[in-house]
């Protein structure tokens, strides 16, 4: 139990790797928002404060746009609810790496569980996506993302836990953060 | 059932939104198929493609990504949708202060009497004005260098509009 990868653990490879590889980074809302900002200041970063289940679908329209990956990070709060999202990624066969930390629960508005052995991490494959990974550590966390993409759109279900220390909240302009990004988009030269 | 549009008013109204949508750059429109909108999308030329989503709230998120990335993409939806992509509409269009074309069927408005489309027909603009959406309505025969320069300021001014497609 003690080697399972932390949220600050998942925020921290994912920011080093997409920014190693320049790839475009959507955050869904709660506590991986908030963890990922505490990683720095990062234009290829977009953050979703609001818009619940939405990360997916946006990463899938800056994946079309471009050509190129995007990699999309939520909670599986978000997910469930915004399946909607996994659902027209797989339709539509986007060129994204959909990432999905299973916490078993809805930890940034009370902690709240899901029922135990009541939610399975197949959703994404079932809908059609053309792989997915599991990762419980940081180690193999950081090997499902080094290896890549081969059958877009793919995700990895990451096995987490509640109880881990939150990144304290921080005042931003969302409209801000959507500018840098789009400029960094503009820039990477699509 | 849907009352479908006529096919005479619905060519001119789909011609209609094709050139306000090339006006304003779009490449490419994602929604949630409609009946009321299947003339209105068909006559939308071939540098438009028609794409699809499952959700509308799914179809915005779409078009945010691609616009932020610098690909003009439109959301088409039946009126109905307006409730599942409310969230969407705020947090991303108006969060992020972009703007988009929406096209929307208007079901429950013009000749479409259904009682269960009635409950959202009547609510629509309300719903739309109240995300901070303007409407305008489509009409065949509506004057193209009006509506486009309705379209082109909101697009300055960084806001969306909603073209709602009446069943005639």
């Amino acid at each position: 139990m003690t080697d399972t990868i932390t949220r600050r653990e998942l925020a921290e490879l994912i920011v080093c790797w997409t920014a190693r590889e320049r790839l475009p980074l959507v955050v869904g809302n709660g506590f991986l928002c908030r963890e990922v900002r505490a990683q720095g200041d990062y234009d290829h970063i977009l953050l979703l404060d609001t818009g619940m289940g939405l990360a997916a679908a946006v990463a899938a329209g800056v994946a079309e746009a471009t050509g190129s990956l995007a990699v999309a990070l939520e909670g599986d709060g978000n997910h469930l609810m915004g399946l909607g999202s996994a659902a027209s990624v797989a339709l539509r066969g986007s060129d994204i790496l959909h990432v999905i930390h299973w916490n078993g629960g809805w930890e940034s508005a009370g902690a709240q569980r899901f029922l135990p052995d009541r939610v399975h991490l197949e959703t994404v494959a079932s809908l059609g996506y053309g792989e997915v990974r599991t990762a419980t550590t940081a180690l193999e966390f950081q090997a499902a993302l080094e290896a890549g993409v081969r059958t877009a759109p793919a995700a990895i279900n990451v096995i987490g836990r509640m109880g881990c220390r939150s990144a304290s909240r921080s005042e931003h302009t969302m409209a801000e953060g959507a500018r840098r990004f789009e400029c960094w988009l503009a820039g990477r030269g699509r | 059932m849907t009352v479908p549009l006529s096919d005479t008013a619905s060519l001119a109204v789909g011609d209609l939104v094709a050139k306000v949508l090339q006006e304003i750059g779009v490449k490419e429109m994602v929604g949630v198929p409609d009946s009321q909108l299947r003339y209105v999308m068909a006559a939308l030329p071939h540098e438009i493609s028609v794409t699809h989503s499952v959700r509308e709230d799914a179809a915005v998120a779409i078009a945010v990504g691609a616009r932020l990335a610098g690909r003009r993409v439109g959301v088409f939806m039946k009126n109905a949708g307006i409730g599942t992509s409310a969230d969407a509409i705020v947090s991303l269009l108006v969060g992020f202060r972009l703007s988009m074309p929406l096209v929307i069927g208007w079901s429950g408005s013009g000749s479409d009497h259904l009682v269960h489309h009635r409950l959202m027909g009547s609510r629509t603009i309300a719903l739309l004005d109240a995300l901070g959406i303007e409407s305008i309505v489509l009409k065949p025969g509506a004057e193209l260098e009006l509506l486009a320069s309705r379209v082109k300021q909101a697009d300055h001014k960084r806001r969306s509009v909603a073209l709602l497609v009446v069943p005639q």
